[in-house]
């Protein structure tokens, strides 16, 4: 059974954390493709394809998005890309 | 006195003319009777000489003619004195009726002479009390003297009173003047020389107008009339100026005085008290006051800027001292998962003590959260119906109630004002606390109950629990303080902190009560306005 690989994209400043998120996902299997943002500004950039993103394309099924970020938070991130988002909310 | 010795003599007078006309009816009477027997006498005389005659009939013839005829003229002479006899006894009867009406006289002049006596008597009894009169007024006198000596006295001490008034008067530190009914001067004394600059010698009987300032003259002598209409001491405020020009801020009492009859308004004395420092202390008092109300509105920005920067303090320390402690846990967890093969027992007890630090730390971190969110959230002050929050508090508590032995006695709970949200939190932690500590006795037995005493609300909640030491009894509400170890009686010593921080923010208090081993009881009073 082939199973249709979804992307994930983690925005989260602390490193540690990103690890563990990823052991997490890793260990239930959703670890395959995985886009990681460090702050509120990549993400958007990865978002609207620019910056270090520029030549990337495709998009992510799943953001886990950090509140709590450095420059841009994830409230303001959420509220600036949420035009172009379909998304569906947990907090 | 005069009148009686007169009367008297009147009496004797009388009495001598009533003799005198006894004497005189006598005397004639006397006189008529002699008169009749010499007649008498004559006529036998006649007889023998005319039988002497008889017998000288011839010889006397002639001589008896002549006899005859001197008879018949003695005849004429005894009718005529018989006429005059007649004449004489009229005369005695008008004697007589006028001795009845002498005697009629007397009698009535002896009943005039009775009533005399009457009022002579009188006069001697009124004499009798006037003398009475007199000596009443002589002793009158003698009090009046005295009287007289008192005045005196009295005289000097109302001089003295005098003396010390005018001094009083002159060198009071208070502006006092008197005035007319014309509104003229008439005294002045040494402070309101130096209010105004002026010397009483040239103020004396000038009209009180030239004591206030230009622009409040006509305003302030209309004040002054008005208030002297009413009789009272008054109060009102009067600005006098100086003679170099600057304005004083007066209050004033006055009080007329009137004429004798007390209808006539004759003066006014009045007494000013110089506000000028107050009112510009007043005024200071105002700009401090609105300085005060623009520092109260910058201090409650800085205040409320303090707050929401506590909030985002609290929200950091939830976030930042979480995510250090996620961070162990969850490495914590991946060593366990993927490292336990490379660990001996001892490491994996390692492992485990990490884990259950975290955990505690955890704890900590909530309760310092809730405990700093209690001073912060905004309080919305409702009657609380105490029966029905006791019983909701008790109810989150059914799981701990399971397989033991609790008997909850509910007495008087009065009704009281308070935050709803928060009161719930100090019933459930007392409750807690008491299910707690008295977990270990076979019957625990809680009396939960409140009473309304000087406008508060005292509620309390014993057990028959562990109890404590009543010398600790000041640590008990302190944060993270605990009187248990923590292998006896789990917890990190916030409940208590927390039920005082919201009682102190009702406005009340709590103590407690205690004793090793025999229970505690916990109160806390909410005032009930």
């Amino acid at each position: 059974m082939k199973t249709e690989i979804k992307r994930i994209l983690i925005v989260d400043d602390n490193p540690k954390d990103i690890e563990l998120t990823i052991a997490t996902l890793a260990e239930n299997h959703l670890a395959n493709d995985l886009v990681i943002a460090e702050d509120g500004e990549e993400a958007l950039d990865y978002l609207y394809k620019r910056g270090k993103f520029a030549n990337e394309d495709g998009f992510p099924v799943v953001i886990l998005l950090d509140v709590k970020m450095p420059k841009m938070d994830g409230i303001k991130v959420l509220n600036t890309s949420a035009p172009m988002l379909n998304l569906s909310l947990f907090l | 006195m005069n009148k009686v010795l007169k009367c008297d003599k009147s009496i004797i007078a009388n009495d001598a003319k009533v003799n005198h006309g006894e004497d005189l009816v006598i005397a004639l009477e006397e006189e008529l009777a002699n008169a009749y027997e010499d007649k008498a006498e004559r006529a036998n005389e006649l007889v023998v000489a005319n039988k002497e005659k008889t017998n000288r009939a011839k010889e006397l013839i002639i001589a008896n003619k002549e006899l005859a005829f001197q008879n018949s003229e003695k005849e004429k002479r005894v009718a005529e004195l018989i006429i005059a006899n007649k004449e004489k006894k009229k005369r005695a009867d008008e004697l007589i009726i006028a001795n009845k009406e002498l005697v009629f006289q007397n009698s009535e002049k002896d009943k005039h002479a009775k009533e005399l006596i009457i009022a002579n008597k009188e006069l001697a009894f009124q004499n009798s009390e006037k003398e009475k009169r007199v000596a009443e007024f002589i002793i009158a006198n003698e009090e009046k003297e005295n009287r007289a000596g008192e005045l005196i006295i009295a005289n000097k001490e109302r001089q003295e009173a005098n003396e010390y008034l005018e001094n009083l008067f002159n060198f009071a530190n208070a502006p006092i003047i008197v005035w007319n009914n014309q509104y003229k001067i008439t005294r002045f004394n040494k402070a309101f020389e130096l209010l105004t600059g002026r010397i009483e010698e040239d103020v004396i009987n000038k009209s009180l107008k030239i004591l206030f300032p230009p622009a409040t003259r006509e305003s302030s002598m209309e004040i002054i009339k008005n208030t002297l209409e009413g009789k009272k001491m008054e109060v009102v405020e009067i600005k006098i100026v100086h003679i170099d020009g600057s304005v004083r801020t007066l209050q004033w009492n006055s009080a007329n005085i009137m004429s004798s009859d007390g209808r006539t308004f004759v003066a006014t004395i009045a007494q000013g008290h110089d506000i000028s420092r107050r009112i510009i202390a007043e005024n200071e008092i105002k700009k401090m006051n609105e300085t005060l109300e623009q520092k109260v509105s910058e201090r409650t920005e800085q205040l409320e800027a303090a707050n929401k920067e506590l909030e985002a303090f609290s929200y950091s320390v939830s976030h930042d001292l979480r995510a250090p402690l996620r961070h162990i846990s969850g490495f914590v967890d991946l060593l366990n998962k993927n490292n336990s093969a490379q660990l001996d027992s001892e490491g994996l007890r390692f492992l485990n003590i990490i884990t259950e630090s975290v955990h505690e730390m955890g704890n900590l971190i909530d309760a310092l959260l809730t405990f700093s969110r209690l001073s912060k959230t905004e309080m919305q002050r409702v009657k609380i119906n105490s029966k029905s929050i006791v019983n909701r508090a008790l109810k989150t508590f059914s799981d701990e109630l399971t397989g033991r032995i609790v008997k909850i006695n509910i007495s008087d709970l009065p009704d009281a004002m308070g935050d709803e949200n928060l009161i719930n939190q100090v019933w459930v932690n007392l409750i807690s606390n008491a299910l707690k500590y008295s977990r270990n006795k076979e019957k625990a037995v809680i009396d939960i109950g409140g009473k309304v005493e000087n406008g508060e609300v005292i509620f309390h909640i014993k057990d028959n629990g562990a109890g404590f030491d009543m010398k600790y009894a000041d640590k008990l509400f302190g944060v993270f303080q605990r009187l248990h170890k923590a292998s006896d009686f789990e917890g990190i010593g916030i409940g208590l902190a927390n039920v005082n921080r919201i009682v102190m923010r009702h406005g009340g208090k709590c103590w407690a009560d205690g004793e090793v081993g025999k229970g505690a009881t916990f109160l806390f009073s909410v005032p009930n306005n």
